[in-house]
């Protein structure tokens, strides 16, 4: 390389390959969540037909919910595995729990966000699945200042043989990418506070902390602002596809008034492919009661919500895949207000 | 192939490239929320067309392409924000905060804005993507032995805009055009 090539070089204002932080996640998951090649979702039934697949497999304790109005009263279901609340009864039990919520000086959310993945880049050619781990952090202030942590916490091996064969790694490759390797120990923590402009994001819509405040707490109004907030982002695929993760998004990652949350569980059980799946625990342990969602277009839901229906508290969301794709859940650790300053994350 | 190959395929391709389309995103843009728009984009159209989408290192060069086009089309409109993350923006607010090197290099910068938009792609290309000739050539169409042509044209141009910009830097002029010849 010449002497002028290297003066060029030096002026390079991103010399260094940034890491791919939270918002890189999200964007890639914002954009697979969508359908790609739209003119072959022509070719699969409607979603109404899935939708019959699944009430028909919905046997036992799990209860298929279809059109169900808003006003709808919360009732004991009988069902042949027993008696079971509805999906209905469940989210709106939980919408009369979401009116009462403590307060304090700063919004907090804190989410574990676990990926599992298939790990092709084996030197070894052995390929297994590995499983990484982020903490993701975010603080709002009343008087609209937020903050930002971030950190890469450890990677495993979850085919421990598999592993084994292939020399006992303890750091993974990202393929041909220059960037940090996935490590089996944990990452610097990122923390930063954000610029006084910023803006919390629902779905495609920039909002202040007031504005959040301010969105209805009537479900159906809820829902058509939840449209208008996905529209923005210029439609990249159907906006009731978006739906049912816009107004799950207003039950734990946005500072959502107790009524907004409310209205938010109440427009949810209005959702025409909402179904109840049960009691399940979520990666912590923790009890709660499954509801998925199906999108048109799709045999399997893609969005499976765990919550704690005695404190309507959302404990994880996880996005499924295929049996044998990737799947990865955000387990939900903090979602409220807290007298507690922003600090960077730590290792938990 | 199914829509799960799709997606694995779809998230490799990110995973490997989306330092780079940020990189090269950054050094186009001159805010945060401009960048963040093209690497959303970009990527929005890669998931539409994954079909078309090369496999290897080919797929790079294509989103090199892709981003090239949606840089073009954002300068050429106000548009409205693509981008709903606000973590994106404020991750790549961070990178346009961190120290640059420009001070160290006076003259330098200034020679590069004396500079046709199309030289000064070139050179970035180059020496900032790192790609080489070949690759060039795939990401703005054309044949190898264009992109050849026109990037010694345009060293030759930066070396002159140099020796306006920073007349202590004439030896570095006179060094490339004896090194060009040796290639």
């Amino acid at each position: 390389m010449s002497d002028i090539d290297n003066l060029v070089k030096a002026i390079d204002l991103a010399p260094h390959a940034p890491d791919q932080g939270p918002g890189a996640r999200d964007l890639r998951e914002a954009i697979m969540a969508t359908q790609a090649r739209p003119h072959r979702a022509a070719q699969r039934p409607p979603w109404r037909a899935g939708a019959i697949g699944l009430a028909a497999v919905a046997a036992g304790a799990a209860v298929f919910l279809g059109q169900v109005a808003p006003t709808a009263v919360p009732s004991p279901t009988s069902t042949s595995g027993g008696t079971a609340l509805s999906g209905t009864s469940i989210l709106l039990a939980a919408a009369a729990k979401a009116e009462a919520a403590p307060d304090g000086a700063y919004w907090h959310l804190k989410e574990l966000y676990t990926h599992q993945r298939l790990w092709p880049y084996s030197e070894n050619g052995i390929t297994y699945r590995l499983e990484t781990s982020e903490l993701s952090e975010r603080w709002v202030a009343k008087d609209g200042r937020t903050w930002t942590g971030f950190r890469e916490l450890t990677a495993r091996p979850l085919d421990m043989e598999a592993w084994r064969r292939d020399g006992s790694p303890t750091e993974w490759a990202k393929g041909k990418d220059p960037s940090p390797p996935f490590s089996a120990a944990p990452g610097e923590a990122m923390f930063f506070q954000n610029k006084k402009k910023h803006r919390l994001y629902w779905s495609a819509m920039p909002m202040t902390l007031k504005e959040i405040e301010a969105l209805p707490a009537d479900p159906e109004a809820l829902k058509k602002r939840a449209i208008e907030a996905i529209r923005r982002d210029n439609g990249v695929g159907p906006d009731e596809d978006a739906l049912p993760r816009t107004l799950a998004n207003l039950l734990y990652a946005l500072p959502a008034s107790p009524q907004v949350r409310s209205a938010a569980y109440q427009a949810l059980a209005t959702l025409p492919a909402v179904r109840v799946e049960g009691p399940t625990t979520d990666p912590r342990g923790r009890p709660g009661i499954a509801v998925t969602f199906l999108i048109q277009g799709d045999r399997t839901p893609r969005i499976r919500l765990i919550i704690d229906p005695d404190t309507s508290k959302v404990l994880a969301v996880e996005g499924i895949v295929t049996p044998d794709g990737d799947s990865h859940v955000n387990v939900v650790l903090e979602s409220g207000w807290t007298d507690t300053e922003p600090s960077p994350p730590s290792t938990e | 192939m199914s829509e799960q190959d799709d997606r694995s395929r779809f998230e490799a391709v990110y995973r490997r490239t989306y330092e780079q389309i940020l990189g090269y995103a950054v050094r186009r843009c001159s805010s945060p929320e401009d960048a963040a728009d093209v690497v959303a984009e970009t990527y929005v159209i890669a998931w539409r067309r994954i079909a078309e989408l090369p496999a290897g290192e080919g797929g790079k060069l294509w989103l090199y392409g892709v981003a090239r086009r949606v840089l073009a089309n954002h300068r050429r409109s106000e548009r409205r924000r693509l981008t709903r993350h606000t973590e994106l923006t404020d991750e790549i607010e961070h990178l346009y905060a961190a120290p640059s090197h420009r001070s160290e290099q006076p003259g330098v910068d200034e020679a590069m804005d004396m500079l046709a938009d199309s030289d000064r792609e070139l050179l970035a290309l180059t020496l900032w993507e790192g790609l080489d000739p070949g690759e060039i050539a795939t990401v703005l169409d054309c044949s190898r032995n264009a992109a050849r042509i026109r990037l010694h044209r345009a060293r030759k141009r930066f070396a002159k805009a140099l020796e306006k910009t920073r007349p202590s830097a004439a030896r570095f002029a006179s060094r490339l055009l004896t090194e060009k010849e040796s290639r």
